[in-house]
């Protein structure tokens, strides 16, 4: 199987702002760091897509991190000192299945 | 005292087989007991024009029909099971049903109606089921098999099996019906349901290019690694990410699995919709042919299952942790074909 988990995730940000996916990198990395310390800011994370309006983003992450990273994300409340979170709209080791969710679908 | 353990956390589990076959030893066999696929997507390296006819494949005559507030006793109605199950494949599956939360039900094309059940529902409704795979140590939920095919009006076992389906409750579902005999048109079933509120549903097509891409070669004897490095690059494709990653960047250290080529683009087409397993097989013979005919480096076709479905290939039992995926993926390169099955793990989780 896949080395890799990949993340469909959202920034909900409290005073929208522009977001570069620098930026948005740095704000999980920190996320990251401070729920696991300095190890955990040395995982490698991908974003495969970033889409800069509506500040969605697919994450590539090795699968041996993934429930740090998803917990820390879950857990992180601020970027750049504005309140936040992050919505997971989808996580799966296949990334051709975040293509669509039968669950999302109006027939 | 030591620390608690929190560096080693593991992920859920999943399975990928990867299978290697000469392309005509691809049959409906392969197909069939996938019962219900929602989104097909087929790849195809340097395109610049849509194959003829593939996308009309899966858009002509696949429309199915969504009713509301089905009541399931009417599925074993003494007209239903002789007019519709006796003769042709009913497709059925409930919609807005989650199978982690809530009751969902669906009948496969072989005419068994399969139910997954809340504790308390099944306690009550006097159905003999068996307890779920995912949930035997706390026995929340269970799974019942009525083999409408089998069920004979009239007898005790039918009127008993109406009234607990009675008691159940309504399903939102869709349903499709293929008949045996061609002469007969497959919106009879809608005429049948005419009572509820019935709608016909479309299938959706989508189609986008990605252009200027390192796209993967696959040699002829690709091991199992190298198929889940390739699975990964159309996953790429299909999302039209950004390949413009490699290790020195902060962002996106992604790039294309070698050896591989310079591609003008790759075109993808994607339909949702409600699909059996013959419309599917139709289509992986298309492009079967289609590959004979035009020598293409390769073609690949991705099938997603329901996420919520109760079955996913024959009786084998649908779960939903973090995600419902159930998906087929075929790589048709020259002669061979790589066929991989990604499911979630069968683990249960407490």
């Amino acid at each position: 199987m896949s080395n890799y988990y990949y993340l469909d995730i959202k920034l909900i940000l409290a005073n929208p702002e522009e977001v570069t996916p620098a930026f948005y990198k740095k704000n999980i990395l920190e996320a990251v760091k401070q729920l696991f310390g300095e190890t955990g800011a040395s995982i490698p994370i991908d974003i495969l897509k970033f889409n800069s309006e509506t500040l969605e983003a697919i994450l590539r992450v090795p699968k041996s991190h993934y429930i740090k990273i998803r917990s820390s994300l879950v857990l992180s409340g601020k970027y750049e000192g504005i309140r936040c979170i992050y919505s997971i709209q989808k996580s799966t080791p296949l990334l051709l299945a975040l293509q669509g969710d039968s669950r999302n679908y109006n027939h | 005292m030591q620390n608690p353990k929190v560096w080693s956390f593991h992920e859920p589990q999943s399975s990928f087989k990867v299978q290697q076959l000469l392309a005509t030893d691809i049959s409906i066999k392969n197909f069939q007991n996938f019962h219900f696929s929602h989104l097909i997507s087929v790849f195809v390296p340097d395109s610049l024009s849509i194959p003829e006819n593939l996308p009309t494949k899966l858009i002509e005559d696949c429309e199915y029909y969504k009713v509301a507030k089905l009541n399931l006793a009417d599925l074993v109605e003494a007209v239903f099971l002789n007019s519709f199950i006796k003769k042709g494949k009913l497709s059925l599956l409930s919609i807005g049903t989650k199978i982690d939360a809530d009751n969902c039900c669906a009948v496969t094309p072989d005419g068994n109606l399969i139910l997954s059940l809340l504790k308390d529902t099944y306690q009550s409704c006097g159905l003999e089921g068996k307890v779920s795979h995912f949930t035997k140590t706390n026995k929340d939920r269970y799974i019942v098999t009525v083999n409408l095919a089998e069920l004979k009006p009239g007898k005790p076992l039918h009127g008993k099996t109406q009234k607990s389906l009675e008691a159940l409750g309504k399903f939102d579902v869709i349903l499709s019906w293929q008949p045996y005999d061609d002469i007969i048109c497959p919106s009879s079933v809608a005429k049948y349901f005419q009572n509820y509120d019935i709608k016909l549903c479309e299938p959706t097509f989508d189609s986008h290019m990605v252009y200027s891409v390192k796209g993967p070669t696959l040699d002829s004897v690709a091991n199992q690694d190298d198929i889940i490095d390739f699975v990964e690059w159309l996953g790429m494709v299909s999302l039209d990410a950004d390949f413009s990653g490699n290790m020195e960047n902060y962002v996106n250290t992604y790039e294309s699995p070698e050896p591989n080529v310079e591609m003008g683009q790759v075109r993808v087409l994607t339909w949702r919709g409600f699909y059996s397993s013959n419309q599917v097989m139709e289509v992986f013979d298309y492009l079967r042919n289609y590959n004979n005919v035009q020598n293409k480096l390769w073609i690949s076709m991705y099938v997603q299952g329901f996420s919520d479905s109760p079955v996913i290939e024959g009786k084998e039992e649908q779960n939903y942790f973090t995600n419902g995926d159930n998906c087929n993926v075929y790589i048709l390169k020259e002669l061979q074909c790589w066929f991989c099955k990604h499911r979630t793990c069968a683990k249960r989780y407490k």
